[in-house]
């Protein structure tokens, strides 16, 4: 009972707190961009190495380094650990962000990816362009096991957001 | 008285017969010609040791006034004698060799002076006489002179020249068509006429253009100075003379025989042992030479579909066959082949291997993270060819490698078993074009991922907290 009266309350603060957003417009600022720039306060913009650009999905998302407090999935996208970064030669890379629901749902539309689909990274002041060559999902366990390619490789992946207890992996190559 | 006269008239009817027998032969009167200012000859017989000397001087027949020599050095001539024809009593060589005298002597090639006569005239008489009792002197009954020597060896240089026979085989073999040449290393082929399928071009005998056979020609001596041949006359009373005239025709006999030959070339894959082309390779186009025993190149050509070729009517001798390009995917071999075409070995099949270019293809196969790679033994792999046929199953062995040496071509390798919980690798692209060696290493990495999923509670838990925060 007392589970189902808080799930009351906050289900009615979050739909006024909608509401505010929809009628409410500062300075042309919106209500999330507002919430946005909260969390933005405490970005460590020093720490951005790059960005990542998926034009069918609508991504165009900073990348921070590694050890950063802002690469995690919670935040944004992030670069795991281990990853080569993208100017070595044979980069292994592999990128997660979440899938499901809200801002940070990143990789919410990732498996709208078609093998051919081309990721683009800036990083270092370089473009790297990676080409979708394969796709398949495997269950959750923690961990994905990827063939290494002998050139630079970018896996991409979050939770299946078709498959329950998936994990979706998108492995691309440098483009030719 | 009557048995008398009856005799007589035997007798006379006898005489008229054997008159009228030496009446039917041929007859002939000569005489003294003019003479030879300024040559003086001595014909000294040693058995009665008398010299008979003598200005040169030409012996012609009445109403020809064709040239004939004297051949009795030490009987006298009579204008007025008859003369039968008829060959002396002499021994048969002694007699060719006073026909050669005469017919080489005065009147042949540029034998024009009148000089040419009397030393002819000297050169018969030595013969019958001996050389050294036949000679010319400075004056009459003069003093034994060489003046004429140089001519006496021309005439017998020609003599001995003729005297050779065309040195051309007399058995001669070719082939359909073939175009062959043979020189005379005897000079004299010139003196010949030939038949009909031969032809003669100064000393060369050619032969072209014949079909398969056998061709019996003759080479037939030209000598038509004169207009009829050296004949003999003899007198009863008077010197034996020779006329002037032809020697008798020396034919050489040609037997000519034409064949066809004929080569097979077939080109061969080393491994399969046949026309059957390894991998991509190509046995179609090899390039190949075939030289003769002087290194000069005979005939070029390339292979057909089915690695062949065919040569027909190659002449026969020695050559060599020589690969100048091998096919598509085949490393070119420096060997050669020396073959021989004869009478008896006409026809010939040549097989010429040679080897495909191969590649050794090795896989590398480990599992882990990315900083602890294992050996992944017992990992099969498909080979497949450009037309997706398989090839081989290999797997790896405990040091996680597997290997295939492929021939020419284009090959993709599978993956076809994994460790549990791993991913396949992709497909290998294989392209064999050269011999050097390629290792392929394969890993699957296993990489921990943090949750991903964001459910609605999530979102509104995250909600609460960034915007009660």
């Amino acid at each position: 009972m007392k589970y189902i009266k808080f799930i009351i309350i906050i289900v009615m603060y979050s739909l006024i707190c909608f509401q505010t957003y929809n009628k409410v417009k500062v300075n042309s600022i919106s209500l999330s961009t507002k919430i946005g720039n909260n969390i933005q306060k405490e970005k460590h913009k020093e720490d951005i190495i790059g960005y990542i650009t998926i034009n069918k999905i609508g991504i165009n998302k900073e990348l921070y380094k590694i050890d950063s407090i802002e690469n995690n999935v919670d935040k944004n996208i992030t670069i795991l650990e281990g990853s080569d970064l993208f100017d070595e030669e044979s980069a292994f890379t592999i990128i997660a962000a979440h899938s499901g629901t809200g801002p940070i749902a990143y990789f919410k539309d990732l498996d709208k990816l078609n093998k051919n689909d081309e990721i683009e990274i800036n990083y270092n002041g370089n473009n790297y362009t990676y080409v979708v060559k394969d796709i398949w999902n495997t269950k959750k366990t923690g961990s994905i096991n990827v063939p290494k390619q002998n050139k630079k490789q970018l896996v991409l992946t979050t939770c299946s957001p078709n498959k329950n207890n998936y994990q979706l992996i998108i492995n691309s190559t440098l483009k030719e | 008285m009557k048995k008398i006269i009856k005799i007589l008239v035997v007798a006379i009817i006898l005489l008229g017969t054997i008159k009228s027998i030496s009446v039917n032969a041929e007859t002939s009167n000569f005489y003294k010609g003019e003479k030879i200012s300024g040559i003086y000859m001595m014909a000294y017989n040693p058995n009665t040791k008398i010299g008979i000397y003598q200005v040169a001087r030409f012996i012609r027949e009445q109403n020809t006034n064709k040239i004939a020599y004297c051949i009795d050095p030490y009987d006298w001539f009579y204008d007025t004698s008859t003369y039968n024809r008829e060959t002396p009593n002499m021994n048969a060589i002694l007699l060719d060799r006073i026909e050669k005298i005469a017919h080489y002597g005065y009147g042949y090639g540029n034998h024009t002076d009148s000089s040419w006569y009397a030393v002819t005239q000297a050169m018969i008489w030595k013969e019958v006489a001996g050389d050294e009792n036949i000679y010319f002197t400075d004056t009459l009954n003069g003093n034994k002179i060489n003046s004429y020597d140089n001519m006496i060896n021309e005439i017998n240089t020609i003599i001995n020249q003729n005297e050779k026979t065309p040195n051309i085989p007399n058995n001669i073999v070719l082939v359909e068509d073939e175009e062959k040449t043979i020189t005379d290393i005897n000079n004299v082929l010139g003196n010949y006429n030939s038949t009909s399928n031969i032809e003669i071009q100064g000393n060369n005998l050619i032969i072209k253009g014949l079909k398969p056979g056998e061709y019996n020609e003759n080479l037939i001596r030209k000598d038509n100075i004169y207009d009829e041949p050296i004949l003999f006359y003899t007198s009863v009373d008077s010197q034996n003379v020779v006329k002037l005239g032809n020697l008798e025709s020396k034919n050489s006999k040609l037997n000519i025989k034409v064949i066809n030959t004929e080569i097979n070339i077939k080109k061969i894959d080393l491994d399969t042992k046949t026309n059957k082309p390894s991998g991509d390779a190509k046995i179609e186009g090899t390039e190949f030479s075939i030289v003769d025993e002087n290194n000069n190149i005979i005939k070029s050509f390339k292979t057909n579909e089915t690695g062949s070729y065919k040569i027909n009517n190659l002449p026969l001798g020695k050559y060599t066959l020589i690969e100048e390009k091998p096919g598509i995917g085949y490393k070119k071999s420096d060997k050669t082949i020396e073959f021989e075409l004869s009478e008896e070995n006409n026809k010939k099949e040549i097989e010429f291997s040679n080897e495909v270019i191969k590649k050794k293809i090795k896989i590398i196969k480990t599992y882990g993270t990315k900083e602890k790679q294992i050996k992944e033994p017992n990992i099969e792999f498909n080979v497949y060819d450009k037309n997706n046929n398989l090839v081989k199953t290999i797997k790896t062995n405990n040091e996680g490698e597997a290997e295939i040496i492929l021939p020419y071509g284009n090959y993709t390798i599978k993956q076809l078993t994994t460790t549990e919980g791993y991913e396949f690798s992709n497909p290998i692209n294989i392209k064999v074009e050269n011999e050097e060696e390629e290792t392929y290493t394969l890993k699957d990495y296993k990489i921990n991922v943090p949750n991903t999923k964001i459910s609605l509670k999530d979102f509104i838990i995250f909600l609460f907290q960034n915007i009660i925060i």
